[in-house]
């Protein structure tokens, strides 16, 4: 066996042990269950869960950018503008009683959707400002590294845009409870808003409800 | 050498699976955790959508270079992950040969920190000779940067009884390539593993 080959040889062992231990580390006392799909209608008992069926959340993400793709053209401020403006995925208000966690995952879907369709033909779209400001700090080498964030080196920026063509898009996730909490129906309200002038360009509202048997 | 990759992988997730079922053998209980599995078949379809993605596939080796950094997978799940599993959930893509082709062709060179680099071989991760020698690592400073974070919609509850004895994990791991100087993201791909689990919760 020749350096390469054996130096791949490792590797992929390295890659196998690594993957078996998160298997055994994880699986202590149970086997894995069969993958499901994701838009299939979870079994009564995740169901019954307070939270809203993750099936709904994902729906709601691909219905806001199939929205969008459809309506964006339309809006006089971005369809007709003379280069491409700029949309971030701002914050989605949670008011019902699902985990706040599992909206910056849908938020998260929300963008790789918009990066797939066809609103990159009139729009940049941006990763947020937090999580390029932190990268741009990690791989910043002026003055060499502060990895005892001493300040030493003083905080980057990452770029920043005109606000005038700008466009955040922010969401509100509300819950009409009935039944002790057995019958609910999620609002979905979302909206485009110009950063510099607050007008909001585009609005949408998306329902969906959801019974539990107990 | 894939066909290989898959053997030798397919042979320690049956093991992973058997030992654990072995010492367990009074619960019939299933995990909803994300696998070994899970994280392979991410990588592959990682692969072929960065393969197809209109970001490499219109470049060419005349292009401007692109430096790409790698960060390490964040997770923000309700699983507990070891550091290694993070760092292989990106590393999978860097270090695989046919991602190392395409890069060399569409002028994309690896950005790795040394101290990156030194955790990766010592997660037996980035050994020596695995980098395509007309792919080279570039030390300047990043232009691009590959970042991935796993997230997870977890349910629970009761389908009938008293106790919780169904549990369902969609697992959400994203992966993007930013560009430093716009944070425009130049490619995105979502990968959904979702399990269903049933049995005692507490199991």
């Amino acid at each position: 066996m020749n350096g390469l080959a054996r130096s791949k040889s490792v590797h992929t062992m390295g890659m196998m042990l690594a993957a078996a231990g998160l298997m055994l580390g994880g699986c202590q006392t149970a086997q894995p269950s069969d993958r499901v799909d994701p838009y299939s209608r979870p079994g009564n008992g995740a169901l019954n869960d307070p939270a809203v069926s993750p099936r709904t959340l994902l729906e709601f993400a691909d219905q806001v950018t199939m929205n969008l793709a459809d309506r964006l053209p339309r809006v006089p401020e971005i369809g007709s503008a003379p280069a491409k403006v700029v949309i971030a995925v701002g914050d989605i208000t949670n008011r019902t009683r699902t985990p706040s966690s599992d909206f910056l995952g849908i938020r998260s879907q929300i963008f790789t959707d918009l990066v797939n369709s066809n609103v990159q033909q009139h729009a940049v779209i941006l990763e947020t400002l937090e999580t390029m400001d932190g990268q741009v700090n990690r791989y910043a080498q002026h003055g060499g590294a502060d990895r005892l964030d001493e300040g030493t080196r003083g905080t980057l920026e990452s770029a920043r845009y005109d606000p005038a063509i700008t466009y955040i898009l922010n969401g509100e996730f509300t819950e009409i409870s009935r039944d002790a909490g057995r019958d609910s129906t999620y609002v979905f309200n979302w909206r485009l808003v110009n950063l510099k002038s607050s007008a909001v360009v585009f609005a949408d509202r998306i329902t969906s409800t959801q019974v539990r048997t107990r | 050498m894939l066909t290989c990759v898959r053997i030798l992988g397919a042979g320690l997730i049956l093991a992973a699976c058997v030992l654990p079922a072995g010492c367990a053998s009074a619960s019939a209980s299933a995990s909803s955790r994300l696998t070994a599995r899970d994280i392979f078949e991410a990588g592959d379809e990682i692969r072929q959508s960065l393969g197809e993605s209109p970001w490499l596939v219109n470049r060419d080796s005349a292009s401007p270079p692109i430096r790409l950094g790698v960060s390490s997978a964040v997770n923000k799940s309700a699983d507990r992950l070891a550091a290694s599993d993070c760092w292989a959930f990106t590393a999978m893509v860097i270090y695989d040969e046919s991602i190392q082709q395409l890069f060399e062709q569409r002028a994309v060179r690896l950005y790795l920190p040394e101290d990156t680099e030194k955790t990766l071989r010592s997660m037996g991760l980035a050994p020596d000779g695995r980098i395509a020698p007309g792919l080279g690592i570039d030390r300047t400073n990043p232009t691009h940067v590959l970042r991935a974070e796993i997230r997870s919609l977890a349910r629970q509850g009761a389908a009938e009884g008293k106790v919780s004895d169904e549990r369902l994990d969609v697992n959400l791991i994203d992966y993007r390539i930013t560009e430093f100087e716009s944070s425009k993201v130049v490619w995105a791909k979502t990968v959904r593993v979702s399990r269903e689990a049933r049995g005692t919760v507490a199991d």
